[in-house]
């Protein structure tokens, strides 16, 4: 890859790491003005189960800017905007839910939404440890990779990603996180079937692997 | 460490993070906030400190403090007053606000966003000024209405 290349390349995944970052400082601003009209003087398991909700938020944010900061460049990709706008679509409106109100602490959703955030987090990085650096939010070729989480589900980074969506949404609780939730899961649809199809157009080895996993959920979908 | 062995401490890693976040939030960020306290001192000697919830921020803490301080000295023009936002809370103010028992008598509302402390001459003036300001918030809404506590006793 020439300098121009990488230089390029940066630049492309600045916006998204960028945007990440500022939801993160967001966050933690978020979780400073939690502490400010509740100090913690031991002993209070509900306030620290909703504590712990937050900070979960932040380190899958951490998890999702560390991701795309070091993934590698595309092989293919689509030319035309429509995958690309329905790519950033999907991966915006998680963000987007952060904008909304949050719904007043409750210690079983909150412990619930952190679970799921967890999950999400390690299951994220677990999917990425074999996925390397073929990272990307644009449907873009980067390798065929099909061991590990990828032998049976072709999105599980997806899969992941939805179970800490699931986890944000629990501590919204509203209709407007649930609209923004549904719409986001039909971006995420659409972000599948435009990378399904790059993928079957750049690795010839895709058909025959399409044939032996499932798309999301073994046995479901 | 290969990714795989990486793979097998992952949930373990990422639960020593949150906790040690958590428990850094909650050490750490009270000491970037900033906490409305308002003293004042009555011509008979009698001694209130009263202490909110933090503001993230100087401009919304000294709007709290005014706010505060205004409706006190509305009914005692001829108290001295002193009004500040303090950074952080150090130990005393962090036993104020906390449900340990006190030595002197002290009112809290329900919420705990705010409370007072009250010293006099005698502990029983004290506690006599503790109750009678309970008695005069008790018609009110019930994150405003105030509860005394006696002096060393659980709140």
């Amino acid at each position: 890859m020439t300098a121009r290349e990488k230089l390029y390349d940066a630049a492309m995944r600045l916006p998204i790491v960028a945007l990440t970052l500022y939801f993160l400082g967001r966050e933690i601003l978020g979780i400073r003005g939690l502490i400010a009209t509740h100090p913690y003087f031991g002993g209070d398991w509900p306030f620290l189960t909703t504590l712990t909700s937050r900070v979960s938020v932040v380190i899958f944010l951490v998890v999702l800017a560390s991701l795309h900061a070091s993934r590698y460049r595309p092989v293919g990709k689509h030319s035309t905007w429509k995958p690309k706008i329905t790519a950033i679509v999907g991966a915006f409106l998680t963000f987007a839910l952060l904008l909304l109100p949050r719904a007043g602490p409750d210690a079983i959703w909150d412990g619930l939404s952190a679970l799921l955030i967890l999950i999400g987090s390690v299951a994220s990085v677990h999917v990425v440890l074999n996925l390397g650096r073929s990272l990307s939010i644009m449907p873009e070729a980067r390798k065929l990779v099909t061991n590990g989480p990828y032998r049976r589900i072709r999105h599980p980074l997806y899969l992941a990603e939805e179970i800490a969506t699931l986890g944000f949404f629990l501590q919204f609780r509203s209709w407007q996180a649930v609209l923004l939730l549904l719409v986001h899961f039909y971006f995420q649809v659409r972000r599948m079937d435009w990378e399904e199809h790059i993928l079957a157009g750049t690795f010839p080895d895709y058909a025959e692997y399409k044939r032996h996993s499932c798309r999301l959920i073994p046995g479901v979908y | 460490m290969s990714p795989g062995s990486l793979s097998k401490i992952l949930p373990a890693i990422v639960l020593a993070v949150t906790a040690m976040l958590t428990a850094a939030a909650i050490e750490f960020l009270p000491g970037t906030l900033y906490f409305p306290v308002v003293e004042y001192t009555t011509p008979d000697d009698i001694h209130v400190t009263m202490l909110k919830y933090g503001e993230t921020d100087v401009p919304r803490c000294e709007r709290s403090v005014s706010q505060v301080a205004g409706s006190v000295r509305a009914s005692c023009p001829a108290c001295k007053y002193v009004e500040r936002c303090a950074r952080g809370l150090d130990a005393t103010h962090r036993k104020i606000l906390s449900r340990e028992p006190l030595a002197m008598p002290s009112l809290r509302t329900q919420n705990g966003r705010l409370t007072l402390t009250v010293t006099a001459k005698t502990p029983e003036l004290a506690l006599g000024v503790c109750q009678m300001v309970a008695e005069q918030t008790a018609a009110q809404a019930a994150d405003n209405k105030l509860v005394c506590f006696p002096a060393l006793t659980s709140r």
